[in-house]
């Protein structure tokens, strides 16, 4: 397996509380979709947050792909005052790269997610599905090699949200880049992801490793597939 | 005409036809009728104009100092918990002071004049801007924070690319508080401190004040609450062009 992602006896703990999670380890596979799934407040959302570099842990190690990082929220998390085109550049933006090609970039993130039309909109005139559209569009304008996502799908309605998870998938299919995906729903996990990592809470720790082996692409279909339902239940069995 | 526009019509109609039945019962010295004050307002509008100009311009500077001063307050207090810890109380104290008990001493510090006014103003309308500022500026989702520090954006770009645009509406909601204290500030400076060159309003209202009249007196006093009334519709219009695109509703 070609690593992307490694923590390596991983101790994290929020000042002043118990720790959260000790002596942490799993690696993740590169160009894979990796789920974490776990009740709340097993410390799935913290695994994410140290391999994005937005926390330090307070022991061990954790080393990730060289390249770029991109998260995707729960929310969108888009910037109200800018519009669809400028949020997705934000992150161009930031690094100081402007001009013709950054223009281009975004464009081209814009139409991956179908956001081509809407580039001068702001966000609050899109849907909920569009926002989250344009939250992806800015996860990829940078390229990732990691991309961490944060239960992406889980404020929309049902129909939106499994039109996001095959819209997804399909960009995930073109580039492959690494994903951690974060989520609490368990058919969700396995319906997107080649390995399933469930944890548990307090402290948090992994209690399976699931290999999700179902052919690609997964339609959403396969939802109701006993195949699907198995590795569900068996993940669900762990927690 | 719907409910909310005639009622407060209705409202201001009661308050004149009560103000016309007192005054007919009182002598013109005490309280002149509304009608008298309009003519008064007529002959004398030169006068009110020039002293409502003059007073709305100490408002407007002192507005201005206020902001600069509570905004640079505000972004020093959010870089430095220490900063933040040190001097936040005192400037809870900038809030208790009596502007009427400090305007004497901006008189000696600046002369009599204009200046005394614009100090006055900035003083009363600083509090609720550095209050703004310092919530405004912290205003920032978490996550929109974690977003940029991700994308490796520096204190400074956060500060103006994210922490700044979602302090606004904080910051507007201080500057209409803050505009109509601008506006007593001034005049109480102008009470205090003015030369009469030219006279704003505050200085018009001792005047006829002290050379009982009454009509002119009552006329400098509506000209000031209209002068308020001006800076806060102003600002609340501003607001609506700046930030009304997308914030009512915005929650992203």
């Amino acid at each position: 397996m070609n690593t992307a992602v490694r923590l390596d006896s991983v101790r994290f703990a929020w000042p002043g509380a118990r720790p959260l999670f000790e002596g942490l380890s799993f690696e993740a596979a590169a160009g894979g979709i990796t789920a974490l799934v776990g009740a709340s407040g097993c410390g799935k959302s913290t695994v994410l947050r140290l391999a994005a570099g937005l926390l330090q842990p307070d022991a061990g190690t954790v080393t990730t792909p060289a390249g770029e990082r991109a998260f995707v929220f729960q929310s969108p998390t888009l910037l109200p005052w800018r519009s669809v085109a400028a949020n997705v550049g934000l992150p161009l933006e930031l690094k100081g790269e402007k001009g013709p090609s950054a223009q281009a970039r975004v464009r081209d993130a814009l139409a991956r997610v179908g956001l081509a039309d809407s580039a001068e909109l702001l966000p609050r005139q899109l849907s909920g599905g569009m926002r989250m559209r344009a939250s992806i569009a800015r996860a990829l304008v940078t390229s990732p090699s990691l991309l961490l996502m944060d239960e992406p799908f889980s404020a929309l309605d049902p129909i939106t949200r499994k039109r996001m998870q095959q819209e997804f998938l399909a960009l995930w299919e073109a580039a492959r880049f690494t994903v951690l995906l974060v989520s609490h729903d368990i058919d969700e996990a396995v319906l997107m992801a080649d390995r399933v990592l469930v944890f548990k809470a307090d402290p948090g720790r992994l209690v399976d490793d699931i290999r999700v082996g179902l052919p690609r692409p997964r339609p959403p279909e396969l939802l109701h597939d006993p195949a699907l339902g198995q590795i569900a239940m068996r993940a669900e069995a762990a927690l | 005409m719907t409910r909310g526009a005639w009622l407060p019509a209705l409202g201001a109609l009661s308050v004149i036809v009560l103000w016309s039945l007192l005054a007919s019962r009182l002598p013109p010295i005490l309280l002149p009728s509304p009608m008298e004050v309009a003519e008064v307002a007529w002959a004398q509008r030169e006068d009110l104009l020039t002293a409502t100009w003059q007073t709305g311009k100490c408002a407007l500077i002192a507005l201005t100092l206020a902001t600069a001063a509570g905004l640079a307050g505000g972004v020093l207090f959010l870089r430095s918990k220490w900063i933040e810890a040190a001097f936040y109380p005192y400037a809870l104290l900038v809030q208790t002071l009596p502007i009427v008990a400090v305007a004497p001493l901006f008189v000696v510090w600046l002369g009599y004049g204009s200046p005394v006014a614009i100090a006055s103003g900035a003083i009363a309308s600083f509090f609720p801007i550095l209050t703004a500022a310092n919530v405004g500026l912290r205003a920032a989702e978490p996550e929109q924070v974690e977003l940029l520090h991700l994308y490796g954006a520096t204190w400074t770009q956060t500060l103006l690319k994210l922490r700044f645009p979602a302090a606004l509406p904080y910051l507007f909601a201080g500057f209409r508080v803050a505009g109509g204290l601008a506006v007593i500030g001034a005049i109480i400076g102008e009470f205090i401190g003015s030369n009469g060159v030219p006279p704003g309003l505050g200085f018009l209202v001792l005047r006829a004040a002290r050379t009982a009249e009454m009509g002119l007196s009552v006329a400098a006093i509506l000209c000031a609450t209209g002068l308020s009334l001006a800076i806060f519709g102003s600002v609340r219009a501003l607001e609506r062009r700046v930030i009304g695109r997308w914030h009512a509703g915005g929650s992203t």
